[in-house]
């Protein structure tokens, strides 16, 4: 069977198969493939159902061949992080813990990407209940890097986009409480996507800190993730934190392009990078002026108090949720999981709603300092390329969640914030290591992101660069 | 305010959640929320009821586009 099928986009491929070019069982069998030479070394599934697959994608190319067609997803296959229910599947979320857990009932997100055509191969490694940055699993194995087994693949999406990269499956589903979207798909080189909090549902899907959860796609293009959350964005009536705004056609507004558009690039606290990531966020600021955008020097407000604000709403919301088996089941979460939890357990209430109360001044502040200047502000995902699995295992400690901070220190504050944001690969170091930028808009403002993030990938190429 | 519960505070209030922290696990807990304690204190100075966390989601709703 041939794998070239699977070197394909999402909204390519769903093109070739409404266009009679390509069966979606062709699109699984090239997937297996693919997930039979490189599932061993990356542990990016924690289980696949390919006899499922296969009998759906039968089913999707049967339906096509009468002209009923279930959406713009008819007969593609993905995969997702192992947090979204599906009624009557184990969901392990990454844990021992839910080793053995069968979901009541099934995600919003998957039933709107089941009506919209989507195929399911299986389930996603994780971080353990997705609190961690760096992609480590004690319990499942670590997921490793597409680019380089010996480097992780960022966390807590480790299986998302280490598995997006490798072309396993044409896109993912992910989560991102503080960067668990945005820092994989840096690390990984794939499009990721954090929406604004409240613009997807998260009605099924495992809570970590519900003030700061946002569910959003990891792809391999920004058209592609587009298109994904065209498909899930919107209110829910089974989740009432999901915003009643109107969703726009993403897809449509690609074309928009970046010519006009402010690109705003910080004067502080984003700067703090290694040298080759600011060699590739200079070309890409070059790029992006070379497309008709405006590159400005933006003020920004002060970032090291946004950031320490996220651990006081973190940590009292995830420590309440695993409160029960904080007391009962300690001995089963991993070092790490258990020491930041118990952290979030020495906050006291007043502290936590300082930072909440914080929160809606913080974020009319950064609008008004940031985006009266710029339509987009551009800054890094991560300090650096992904860290080797050995060098960032950090397992407790007293230093442990100074430790952990410095791997998201970019995208957590736009958690806390509830801000967009979309990562978007923009290059490699000397080593082979990917590197990509993240564009941060106002709330609800996706599509611009959208129109930037895709006007680059029409210029360049680093989108469609697989691992060998 | 105090940046850093002591481990006797710490295992203290880890037990009126029902929690144990047995060996160095209060005093780690307590160092690891340390540095945003001492950082979100002042906020209780802001008296507005615009900052009520309730008030998120219309701040939100104002800062569109």
């Amino acid at each position: 069977m041939s794998e070239d099928l699977a070197l394909l986009s999402a909204s390519e491929l769903a093109r070739q198969i409404r266009a009679g070019k390509a069966t979606s069982r062709a699109a699984v069998e090239a997937c297996l493939a693919r997930i039979d030479r490189h599932n061993g070394e990356l542990n990016a599934f924690v289980a696949l159902d390919a006899a499922h697959a296969q009998t759906t994608a039968d089913l999707a190319d049967a339906e096509a061949k009468r002209g009923r067609w279930h959406g713009p997803l008819h007969g593609v296959p993905l995969a997702h992080k192992d947090m979204y229910y599906r009624e009557g599947r184990i969901a392990t979320c990454g844990s021992k813990i839910r080793r053995d857990w069968v979901a009541p009932a099934t995600a919003t997100v998957l039933t709107r990407l089941d009506a919209a055509g989507a195929l399911d191969l299986g389930t996603l490694n994780m971080a353990e209940f997705a609190l961690g940055p760096t992609g480590h699993n004690w319990h499942l194995g670590h997921a490793r890097n597409a680019w380089n087994p010996e480097h992780i693949t960022g966390g807590s999406s480790s299986g998302s986009a280490t598995g997006v990269a490798a072309r396993l499956f044409y896109g993912s589903l992910g989560s991102d409480t503080g960067g668990s979207i945005r820092l994989p798909a840096h690390y990984c080189g794939v499009v990721g996507l954090k929406p604004t909090w409240g613009r997807v549902s998260r009605a099924n899907a495992m809570p970590l800190s519900w003030s700061l959860d946002c569910v959003g796609p990891l792809t391999r293009t920004v058209e592609d993730a587009a298109l994904m959350l065209s498909i899930v964005a919107g209110p829910d009536p089974a989740d009432p934190t999901a915003a009643n705004e109107p969703v726009p056609d993403y897809v449509a507004g690609l074309a928009r392009g970046a010519r006009g558009l402010r690109i705003g690039v910080p004067t502080s606290f984003f700067t703090e990078v290694d040298g080759e990531t600011e060699s590739v966020l200079a070309e890409a600021r070059r790029a992006f002026a070379k497309l008709g955008a405006e590159v400005v020097e933006v003020p920004i407000p002060d970032m090291e108090r946004v950031a320490t604000y996220f651990p006081m709403v973190m940590g009292p919301e995830s420590a309440t949720i695993h409160r029960e088996w904080l007391r009962t089941r300690a001995d089963d979460y991993s070092g790490q999981v258990r020491a930041r939890l118990e952290a979030g357990l020495m906050v006291p209430a007043t502290s936590y709603l300082d930072a909440m109360r914080a929160r809606g001044p913080r974020l009319a502040e950064f609008t008004d300092t940031v985006f009266s200047r710029c339509d987009v502000l551009m800054v890094p995902a991560g300090t650096s390329a992904a860290p080797t699995v050995a060098e960032s295992e950090v397992t407790g400690g007293p230093d442990l969640v100074a430790k952990m901070t410095h791997f998201p220190k970019f995208t957590r504050p736009f958690n806390y914030l509830g801000l967009p944001g979309l990562s978007v690969p923009a290059g490699f170091t000397k080593a082979g290591l990917p590197i990509g930028f993240q564009l941060v808009g106002r709330s609800f403002d996706e599509a611009t992101l959208f129109a930037a993030g895709h006007a680059y990938q029409q210029t360049t190429d680093w989108h469609e660069r697989a691992p060998s | 305010m105090t940046d850093r519960l002591s481990d006797t505070d710490a295992r203290l209030l880890a037990a009126r959640a029902g929690v144990t922290l047995d060996g160095d696990r209060a005093h780690n807990a307590a160092a690891a929320a340390a540095g945003p304690l001492a950082a979100a204190d002042g906020q209780s100075r802001t008296l507005a009821f615009e900052a009520e966390p309730a008030q998120f989601l219309a701040i939100q709703q104002r800062c569109k586009p």
